[in-house]
């Protein structure tokens, strides 16, 4: 993540509490332009309260949004669309109706309202629902109702709160496929979720918050390999030890944690991979060798169990705009 | 109008009125009215005909005399000339005609308990001697007829009186009562709506979208009409229905008694509106509601009680007290106003003052709704609810 300007949207030094139970506790984060931007957390962590803040459905007690550098005002919130984690609308009411009116409090006059509602019921295959009440629609359909809510007005910007949870996966390969489309339409997106590999797979960049605060910001790739040692997989066809990686400087055997085949070594920052690679051809026939990366779930649990040990600051901070980690030692709140 | 305001009071409007239960209301209500009407008219409310039944030439006279007494006796009179005695004696007994008049000499009822038609009959022929005796005296025609048909005099009342005082207190305890139901009705609209929100979880895409209190406020006011407009339609359906069905004595209803009843619906609508909006961002379930609304169904019901009770004595203290307090004026003003003369001052003061608590009700609503309307879940307190934080 590239440091202030380039973002579109900022958040910055948030602080939120219920009474005394603090949900969010200075929270900095950053969507830039043309991003799909992942926001994990562990339950309570001030996911679904950011979120609202930045939708100004809830106030923060201090800390501001920002639009484009200037602090966020109705007119441009109300070209934000917005999936609540608490999803509904109106139960009787006919979805077309409800998908026009919802369109117009966003601003569109009623041409405009009507025109991107017939567009949209369209595109997520529902016209022939379009004067049923939405409460006569099965789930799956339902939820596709709450998108196209989220749509209707073509926002600037989406904000959507485990919009996965509760999809099939062909449903989540349709929302999937839509906020990929709204992406390259230029509203960037930014969504939280506990599927991990799902967000690995479809986002940019993510941020990850713990007790209030961002404890890792960044690309994903930049993420997965900043701020640790590299790490190698070798396999040697016939041998599964480590002997023949005996008193070669920087490296080091690491015991494995998954099933895949082969040994695990950590290198220094100044080892050579290759001399590694050296190393074990001496030693056989290489069958596998590869550099190998955390995925998001192994970084997530990294981060969330470090920053809640009175934090060592490993993992900390994506460069600068973000997280101010390690977090205080604070549970979760809300 | 792209206002919110008015988005969201449209909604409010328009899916109301296409739902079942609001028809069917709507219905259920007019049929009502309209079975009252034909009750009331059956049993034989409305203007009475009395016949009177003329036997020989020498009765003949008596026809144009009596007729001209009918307003007197509040009936309409009408005459119908028979053969002779006994066909008139027949008519008499089996009801045909109310009394007969036989020759210019006698008069046939069959009861006549407080004697009124026989008296006018008495009162006629004493009118038709009189006005005989000064003809043959010479008396000009033109005379003639001045002097029995003098220019009425001018009543002047000292004290008003009761009669009149006892119809203008029938009205204001209908119109209290139409308030009541209104505000009543209504207000729970309000309630219920708000509720509606909460519980299907879509207020916080809509507040997304727009300010609690322009929901808040569109929503009362698109409840606030339509439930003008059902209350008008019920009314106008009333009213004509009397016209049609004569079925009551419809006492005069100024175009000033309308608008202020109207008027008063409005203000005291506004007001527990408000209220209502804060009984009901306080739950989130519609079973819940009960809980929060008790209370102001009290003060509602209260409020009816106290004014009617007052009607009785419409210039007594508790009327006055009533009619300036702000939860029990929309339903004690304009029924004191109906009964008695209010001075201008007192209007326009508790006018003012109802407008100045409506201004309060909806600073409360406003903050108690936008603290309230994202907590979902069990009932929450008012002092909770105001000690909450500002979304």
């Amino acid at each position: 993540m590239s440091v202030g300007s380039a973002a579109v949207l900022q958040c910055r030094d948030l602080h939120l509490s219920y009474g005394s139970t603090v949900a969010l506790d200075g929270l900095s984060l950053e969507v830039e332009p043309g991003r799909m931007t992942g926001f994990v957390g562990p339950n309570g962590a001030g996911k679904t309260s950011t979120m609202r803040i930045i939708l100004g459905v809830l106030g923060p007690d201090s800390g501001e949004v920002t639009w484009n550098g200037r602090p966020l005002g109705a007119g441009t919130r109300s070209r934000f669309g917005y999936m609540p984690e608490e999803r509904g609308l109106y139960p009787k009411m006919r979805i077309a109706d409800q998908l026009v009116y919802l369109a117009r409090l966003h601003g569109l006059d009623g041409q405009q309202a009507r025109r991107a509602t017939d567009d949209l019921l369209e595109r997520l295959g529902l016209v022939d629902r379009a004067t049923d009440e939405l409460e006569s629609l099965s789930l799956g359909n339902q939820q596709r109702v709450q998108l196209a809510a989220a749509l209707v007005h073509r926002p600037d910007f989406l904000v959507l709160d485990e919009p996965f949870s509760g999809l099939d996966p062909i449903g989540v390969d349709v929302l999937a496929g839509v906020l990929r489309d709204e992406v390259e339409r230029g509203a960037p997106v930014l969504f939280s979720s506990h599927q991990l590999e799902l967000v690995e797979r479809l986002c940019d960049t993510v941020a990850i918050v713990k007790a209030g605060r961002i404890v890792a910001a960044g690309e994903v790739e930049a993420l997965r390999r900043q701020n640790r040692r590299r790490m190698v997989r070798v396999a040697i066809d016939g041998r599964d030890d480590a002997n023949w990686l005996d008193g070669l400087p920087g490296a080091e055997a690491v015991a494995r944690v998954d099933h895949e085949p082969g040994q695990l070594v950590a290198l220094a920052d100044d080892a050579d991979a290759q001399l590694v690679l050296d190393r074990a051809r001496a030693a056989g026939p290489v069958t596998h060798f590869s550099e190998v990366l955390p995925t998001l779930a192994q970084l997530f649990r990294e981060v969330v169990a470090e920053t809640s040990d009175d934090g060592d600051g490993r993992s900390g901070s994506g460069n600068g705009a973000s997280a101010s980690a390690p977090a205080a030692d604070r549970e979760a709140a809300t | 109008m792209n206002d919110p305001r008015w988005l969201v009071a449209r909604r409010e409007i328009a899916e109301r009125l296409r739902t079942r239960a609001f028809r069917v209301g709507t219905l259920l209500q007019l049929v009502a009215i309209v079975v009252v009407l034909a009750i009331a008219s059956f049993a034989g409310g409305g203007e009475d005909t009395k016949k009177v039944a003329l036997v020989g030439p020498a009765s003949q006279p008596y026809a144009e005399t009596l007729k001209a007494a009918g307003p007197a006796l509040d009936a309409t009179i009408e005459t119908r000339s028979y053969d002779d005695r006994a066909a008139a004696a027949s008519a008499v007994e089996d009801g045909d005609a109310d009394a007969a008049v036989i020759d210019g000499s006698e008069v046939l009822v069959k009861t006549d308990p407080d004697d009124t038609l026989a008296a006018a009959v008495q009162a006629t022929r004493r009118q038709l001697a009189l006005s005989a005796a000064l003809d043959r005296a010479g008396v000009p025609p033109a005379e003639l007829r001045a002097a029995l048909d003098p220019a009425p005099l001018r009543v002047a009342v000292l004290e008003p009186g009761n009669e009149d005082r006892a119809e203008r207190q029938g009205i204001a305890f209908i119109a209290v009562l139409l308030l009541y139901l209104a505000i009543f009705i209504y207000g729970l609209w309000v309630a219920g709506g708000i509720v509606e929100e909460k519980s299907s979880r879509v207020i916080e895409v809509v507040l997304s979208a727009i300010r609690p209190r322009e929901l808040l406020t569109g929503k009362i006011v698109g409840l606030g009409l339509l439930g003008l407009g059902q209350f008008a339609l019920i009314l106008a359906v009333g009213f004509v229905g009397m016209q049609v069905l004569d079925s009551i004595d419809l006492p005069e209803v100024t175009v000033g008694s309308v608008l202020i009843v109207a008027l008063w619906f409005l203000l005291g609508y506004a007001l527990f509106a408000c209220l209502y909006a804060v009984a009901g961002a306080l739950v989130s379930r519609q079973e819940d509601l009960q809980s929060t609304t008790g209370a102001l169904n009290m003060v509602v019901v209260g409020s009816y009680i106290l004014s009617f009770t007052a009607l009785q004595s419409p210039d007594g203290i508790l009327m006055q007290v009533l009619s300036w307090f702000p939860l029990s004026a929309p339903m004690a003003m304009p029924a004191r106003w109906l009964v008695t003369d209010v001075p201008a001052w007192e209007l326009l003061g508790s006018i003012a003052l109802a407008l100045v608590s409506i201004v309060a009700a909806l600073k409360l609503a406003s903050t108690v709704y936008s603290r309230a309307a994202l907590r979902i879940g069990p009932k929450l307190s008012l002092r909770s609810a105001l000690a909450s934080r500002e979304a």
